[in-house]
């Protein structure tokens, strides 16, 4: 079995005329915790139906589990653990029996196990669906997705429309039950705080591109900003890894990715600076959308 | 006009003007089968026919509007919107009324000025309206014509009545679904209310014949459509039929006090509009709920298919049953306002169920078959299904079958079920000799030869709407207009209208009474096979429709 739970390679999608994935790869190896970062229709959602054969590439192929959805939709169906954004379950239904009547989709099902979830997060065994809160049906369909012992799971903005104690409560959760067991979770979010406390690595989707793939420590330790004079800042040349300059009064605040050799360009220079550690919002906004056209000139005036 | 108004109104027609051609289409299209059947025929009755086309008519565009009117705001999300706007939630309900009760009333009037103009013109006659029936036999070319003025005076009032009597009805629907949710809701009892809404049609008559003569020229200010009674006529040749209509006494007072009425409900509308909270844990505030018995007897099911086949029966027998006991009321009423008072009125309902099954059994085939599939392709409930280890296909044939089956079983079963005494016809049946029993429809091998087949093809008919249009009102509507209009076109070409289903099933029917049940006669075996072959071929493709959903 390919040590990575999940390869996605070359994958492309559009609607019509419109591009909504371009050559989207992606590797999550196994036992690892993705968060999959993007804006309202960045993607995120589509690529996550076509991992679980909902929806088919044009281009590109994927591997979950080792099954191909395009081929294997249903055997990979019952090995995923799937939460949906915003599930709707029948409301008529109480969480025990929409429990047995899934069982015998899953052949895996767990009953004592999703008894133990149902438990533990406290979710009311014969409350009917339509009758429990919002966090509380999140939870209910964490442990749908849960109660077969997936070795994959893959929850679609799974926190949305929560309030913000909820959607701590849900995360404490999932770091408990799911990497606790080792398994490969790819998780899709536009909350960033939240998910910098649970995911292992993380991908920025943008405009249907992965634009940046990296474990979440390491993106932090290269992602900088950096608080230049605007008059030195003239002698030095952009960085690669630019991401975002803001001017501010007489400073030039400007977010690197790529942080050690440009703090190497800037004391070779002598040019003065801070270095301020960047949260994962901070990141993802310089990602999707900095403006990098303020780089001064030398010789050029510079307006504040 | 105010400038605040004005907004509405435009608002109003911009999202009003589709239905309303709709409405106008369906009216014109009616003129215009009116104008061709009179003039081909010669029967001279265009004002009872199109009366009749306006009763169908606002059957259905009244439940549709109803549902538009009260909910669309909620099912588009904009009420939210729309309630900070700064002006009355009242008055933008007053609106919407008007332009829901313009969009229905005003295509009644304008089929009735082209009705109007062609009765003036001397294109098309009308003969006098017959309180007392026609005796067996009659032909109708024996009546002399209306004066076009006379003519013009009766239009005026069928009209009338049509328009008061579809309005009241659109009331009472709005009414009730201006606090619901959702507008499948509305549809669903706007289907059933419409149905009841036949019921006091026959209450002049009931009153008349209780001897309450004082009140028949009244009762017409609680239920306008009691103020005319349509009544259809096989020609003597047995190729034809023409309409008939009993007309109250008095017309205008009733109706103006009718209107009086409709005034009053309309500002109770504008006062309940959008007032109930739209926040989804509302729910909770319910004081009390059926308590979820099933829950406590669960237990984890062995397979699959025991799965979906539990869940698809826990969806489709309450809906059937809802059908059933439609029928068992219709009955019942039916017996209430007749003459016929001997016997048990339980067991008398019982018999005569069948009298009524056939045609709630066509309305409700369609409610099941609509209702059980609509809710899962929304996509909520649909992606929850798609992302099941399940193939859609098996999920549709079995949730098809499912629902077929209690459509059949509880619709049709029970019926069969109820009335089997009468296919004996025991002569130790208390019963059997009944004169109620023996004047109407009883339950017979005719019916289970065709009304089951004709309610399984009802079903399938919504199955495939509700699969291609995602919407529940729009494919049982889609399921009734194409029966209705085929039945009625059918019934109307000579030569054709032997092979209209409720024809064959006529023809059955009358020649078991006399002893000769055959089904190889009377046109049985192709039409009811050709119904058959549209209930496979429907379903296939609604299976189809629903496969395309996998990718």
């Amino acid at each position: 079995m390919s040590a990575a739970a999940i390869k996605i390679d070359q994958v492309q999608k559009q609607f019509g005329k419109n591009v909504v994935l371009e050559n989207v790869s992606l590797e999550i190896p196994r036992g690892q915790t993705l968060a999959l970062l993007g804006r309202n229709g960045a993607g995120k959602t589509t690529l996550i139906r076509m991992l679980l054969g909902l929806l088919k590439p044009d281009a590109g192929s994927i591997q979950v589990d080792g099954c191909d959805p395009t081929k294997e939709a249903i055997e990979l169906r019952r090995r995923v653990g799937y939460l949906a954004e915003d599930q709707t379950m029948y409301g008529w239904m109480t969480a025990v029996e929409l429990c047995h009547f899934l069982n015998p989709f899953y052949p895996a099902w767990n009953q004592s196990l999703a008894d133990d979830y149902l438990e533990r997060f406290h979710i009311p065994r014969h409350q009917r669906i339509e009758r429990l809160s919002k966090g509380q049906n999140v939870k209910l369909g964490l442990t749908l997705a849960l109660a077969h012992e997936p070795n994959v799971v893959i929850l679609d903005d799974p926190a949305l429309g929560l309030d913000t104690i909820a959607r701590k409560e849900f995360n404490r959760d999932l770091i408990e039950h799911l990497q606790a067991a080792g398994r490969t979770v790819l998780f899709s979010s536009h909350l960033l705080d939240e998910v910098e406390a649970v995911a292992d690595a993380v991908a920025i989707l943008d405009g249907g591109k992965i634009i940046r793939q990296s474990a979440t420590e390491t993106l932090r330790s290269e992602v900088k900003r950096f608080v230049l004079n605007s008059v030195e800042i003239a002698g030095v040349t952009p960085p690669p890894g630019l991401l975002d300059i803001r001017v501010w009064e007489s400073q030039f605040v400007v977010t690197v990715d790529g942080a050690e050799p440009f703090m190497e360009q800037l004391t070779a220079l002598g040019v003065e600076h801070q270095i301020v550690e960047l949260s994962l919002d901070d990141i993802f906004e310089s990602f999707v959308i900095g403006r990098t056209q303020a780089w001064p000139q030398a010789g050029m005036p510079i307006v504040v | 006009m105010d400038l605040v108004l004005q907004s509405l109104f435009y608002k109003e027609w911009r999202e009003r003007r589709r239905t309303f051609f709709v409405c106008l289409s369906w009216i014109l299209c009616g003129v215009v089968y009116v104008t061709i059947y009179e003039l081909a025929s010669g029967y001279r009755t265009p004002v009872a026919r199109f009366g009749s086309i306006c009763m169908v008519y606002s059957m259905f565009m009244t439940v549709f509007l109803a549902m538009r009117v009260c909910l669309s705001e909620v099912t588009q999300g904009t009420l939210p919107f729309t309630s900070s706007l700064p002006v009355s939630l009242s008055w933008v309900a007053v609106i919407k009324l008007v332009g829901g009760i313009i969009s229905l009333v005003g295509p009644i009037f304008l089929g009735s000025m082209i009705l109007a103009l062609l009765l003036a013109l001397g294109i098309l006659e009308q003969v006098p309206q017959r309180r007392d029936g026609y005796p067996s036999g009659f032909s109708i070319g024996e009546l002399t014509s209306l004066t076009p003025a006379a003519g013009l005076i009766l239009l005026a009032k069928v009209t009338s009545v049509a328009s008061v009597s579809a309005t009241a009805l659109f009331m009472v629907l709005v009414l009730a679904g201006a606090r619901r949710r959702q507008e499948s809701h509305i549809g669903f009892l706007g289907a059933a209310i419409s149905f009841a809404w036949i019921l006091p049609t026959e209450a002049r008559m009931m009153l008349t014949r209780a001897g309450l003569f004082y009140l028949e020229d009244w009762i017409g200010v609680l239920f306008p459509q009691s103020m005319v009674i349509y009544y259809g006529y096989g020609d003597g040749d047995g190729v034809g039929s023409f309409s008939d209509l009993d007309i109250s006494n008095r017309i205008w007072l009733p109706l103006c006090l009718n209107v009086l009425m409709l005034c009053g409900l309309g500002y109770w509308f504008t006062q309940r509009y959008g007032t109930r909270s739209l926040d989804l844990t509302g729910r909770k505030n319910r004081r009390w709920s059926w308590p979820s018995l099933f829950s406590w007897i669960s237990f984890p099911h062995r397979g699959q298919y025991f799965s979906l086949t539990w869940i698809n029966l826990r969806q489709s027998v309450p809906l059937a049953l809802a059908g059933l006991a439609l029928a068992c009321l219709m009955s019942f009423a039916n017996i209430l306002t007749s003459s016929y008072t001997e016997g048990g009125a339980i067991q008398l309902t019982v018999y005569s169920l069948s009298s009524a099954m056939w045609i709630i059994g066509i309305l409700w085939a369609t409610v099941v078959g609509s209702g059980i599939f609509a809710a899962e392709l929304t996509p909520g409930l649909g992606h929850f299904w798609m992302s099941r280890p399940l193939k859609m296909n098996h999920w549709f044939w079995l949730k098809y079958l499912v629902g077929l089956f209690a459509v059949l079983t509880v619709l049709d079963g029970t019926t069969i079920l109820l009335g089997w005494n009468m296919l004996s016809r025991s002569p130790l049946d208390p019963y059997i000799n009944n004169q109620y029993i023996h004047d109407r429809n009883l339950l017979s091998w005719s019916y289970i030869a065709c009304f089951p087949v004709l309610h399984a093809m009802m079903y399938s008919l919504a199955v495939l709407g509700v699969c291609w249009w995602k919407k529940p009102v729009r494919g049982a509507v889609m399921a009734l207009a194409i029966f209705f209009i085929s039945t009625m076109i059918m019934a109307s070409i000579h030569g054709i209208s032997e092979f209209d289903p409720l024809h064959v099933y006529n023809n059955l029917f009358t020649a078991e009474s006399q002893g000769q049940f055959d089904l190889s006669g009377n046109h049985f075996p192709p039409v009811f096979g050709t119904i058959s072959a549209i209930t496979v071929l429907t379903a296939y493709l609604a299976s189809r429709k629903v496969k395309q959903l996998e990718f």
